[in-house]
């Protein structure tokens, strides 16, 4: 055991070393101490709150432990709000900037009975209109896929259309960019068609899953259209 | 009473600072560096072009409001949340407590020189150039070279990518920077490591670390388990019949697993290909959320370890092999590495490059 503990190492090597002085020992000891309560305490406190933020302060204000600034807080009452908004902001901070974010969530109930797929309609000046679907949208009864969850993603970001629309929006421009290029990549695509594009309308496409009780094979869909853009990505 | 507390408590030294074998963080840190690169070739080099190249999909300037609200950082937009170059001591944590003091140790930068920062951020070679250097850390970062310095490196490049093209990621991405950060307060190149080859270690005897660093590792692998696996009771509600509170829901009824196994924008096949019978679906169910639950207890179970990593293995596979939801099921794969001896991994290393036992640090 002598032996091994002189092979210890708390840094990137591991070979043997001159004693630390005593003073050096304490202060590093008391370094670790922090870091590890830190760390227990941020993981006590982030994950509750990433989760059951809302949960929480119900119970409080209802045990009379939490006042909103609106509040008049009785005299003599214990408001807790200061500190619980404290950590809170602290360890939210924290784990965003050094990259430890907690909210550990999956598949969490009620489960997804359908599954929403971007789509693009082009609306002509003859009326007529183009539907392209997302390379991501499956015929649902057959298909294989490996790979491509990052377009995904992204077509799912760009199908939570903020409630600010608009210039006033910093990120309103993904938005603007994304049309532009479906607009490029179709004319591209259909160069010797004459029709003038009119709108581009963003839509959501639903497929349906069968429930446990009907054949596997029954997707039914659905649609809902999102916004609407005209060919240079400005909102109609 | 009293014999059992001093017990526990004796444990409880033990577990934090008997000294620990240094292989499972070698492994952790080689297998972790290697799938992150591997998500990064497969991943964000076929999209960086498109997303953040001439004329992208993701336009710099969207990510600043987004970065300054929520504190993250991305060394391609500048100084944004960066401790004492940018603000990071803000008021929505401090209120107006030590402003003047707060005021000296943050904004270094100048606003010019901060613009100018961001200037460079958004052009197309400067992302590409980074990028490159992502890489290479990360091949640093296996192959234990520099190892805490390339480590920190990795840490600020995984935060500056992972929130440049935020709507491009997922679970796996958010876990292996996490298992990122803790790898950098470990002594993750004590061994197999160039770090440790440069130094000409002995041989013949096992390399020890200080265990807290690995402690904090397994301590968030087991939180994730937990914290996921209550989350799946979310909806407590009172017994209409009764009145008592219980938990129910798709997971408790047992047909969680059905709809996910049917959720046509992330399984790898279609359910009605394969269709899988509602009892499988049920005990797959069940099956996952004890998991989820008890794996904090159980794990920490000496006996029935092997078995607790066999089954969590087991299930991350089933999700990779049934799903595709990126490299989540291979990140969290790399923390179990830590759960398995020391002397485990120095026998399968010495069966893998067929050496004489010894050779591997034994």
């Amino acid at each position: 055991m002598a032996q091994e503990q002189s092979h210890t190492d708390g840094n990137s090597g591991a070979t043997e070393k001159a004693p630390l002085s005593s003073f050096r020992r304490y202060a590093k000891a008391t370094l670790v101490f922090l870091v590890v309560a830190w760390h227990l305490f941020f993981f006590a406190v982030r994950n509750p709150l990433d989760l059951w933020d809302d949960a929480i302060t119900s119970w409080l204000r209802r045990a009379g432990w939490f006042y909103r600034d609106s509040d008049t807080v009785p005299e003599h009452a214990w408001n807790v709000r200061p500190g619980y908004r404290f950590f809170d902001e602290l360890t939210f901070r924290y784990a965003n900037t050094v990259g430890v974010e907690q909210r550990w969530v999956m598949f969490t109930p009620p489960m997804a009975q359908r599954a929403p797929f971007l789509a693009v309609r082009f609306e002509f000046d003859d009326d007529s209109t183009e539907l392209v679907k997302s390379a991501n949208e499956p015929t649902p009864h057959q298909f294989f896929r490996f790979g491509d969850w990052q377009n995904r993603k992204y077509e799912d970001a760009i199908m939570e259309i903020p409630d600010r629309k608009g210039d006033d929006n910093p990120e309103w421009p993904m938005w603007v960019q994304f049309v532009r290029r479906v607009v490029a990549r179709w004319k591209a695509k259909h160069p010797d068609d004459t029709r003038r594009m009119v709108r581009v309308v963003l839509v959501k496409r639903f497929i349906d899953f069968p429930n446990p009780d009907q054949p596997s094979d029954q997707y039914t869909y659905d649609t809902e259209d999102l916004v609407t853009f005209d060919p240079e990505g400005k909102l109609l | 009473m009293n014999r059992l507390l001093l017990a526990s408590w004796r444990s409880l030294v033990l577990f934090w600072t008997e000294p620990i074998r240094a292989e499972p963080l070698a492994v952790y840190r080689i297998l972790l560096a290697a799938v992150i690169l591997l998500s990064q070739l497969t991943g964000f080099v076929r999209h960086l072009s498109t997303m953040c190249g001439d004329d992208p999909l993701l336009p710099a300037e969207t990510r600043d409001a987004w970065l300054t609200k929520s504190g993250r950082i991305c060394l391609l937009r500048g100084p944004i949340n960066l401790p004492f170059l940018g603000e990071w001591l803000p008021d929505k944590i401090f209120g107006d407590h030590l402003r003047p003091e707060r005021n000296r140790l943050q904004n270094w930068i100048s606003d010019d020189s901060a613009k100018a920062w961001a200037d460079w951020g958004a052009k197309p070679s400067s992302v590409y150039s980074l990028y490159a250097v992502y890489l290479v850390v990360l091949v640093c970062v296996m192959v234990g070279f520099r190892t805490r310095l390339m480590t920190f490196a990795a840490v600020l490049l995984a935060a500056t990518f992972n929130n440049r093209m935020v709507e491009l990621i997922n679970g796996g991405d958010s876990l292996f920077r996490n298992g990122l950060y803790f790898l950098l307060l470990s002594p993750a190149g004590a061994m197999w490591s160039v770090d440790a080859w440069m130094k000409r270690r002995e041989k013949t005897i096992p390399v020890m670390i200080e265990p807290w660093s690995v402690r904090l590792i397994q301590i968030q692998l087991a939180i994730m388990y937990l914290f996921t696996g209550l989350t799946k009771l979310n909806d407590i509600r009172p017994d209409a019949v009764y009145g008592w509170w219980w938990p129910r829901g798709d997971w408790l009824d047992g047909v969680a697993l059905y709809w996910v196994l049917n959720d046509v924008a992330l399984t790898r096949w279609s359910y009605a290909q394969f269709a899988v019978p509602m009892v499988v679906c049920k005990l797959l169910t069940w099956g996952t959320l004890f998991f989820e639950l008890f794996f904090s207890i159980l794990v920490a179970i000496r006996p029935i370890r092997p078995f607790i990593v066999l089954a969590g293995l087991g299930l991350h596979l089933g999700i990779l092999l049934t799903m595709e939801i990126g490299w989540f099921s291979q990140v969290s794969m790399c923390f179990y590495a830590l759960l398995i001896p020391g002397e485990k991994w120095v026998a399968f290393a010495n069966r893998i490059l067929r050496t004489r036992t010894g050779d591997m640090g034994k």
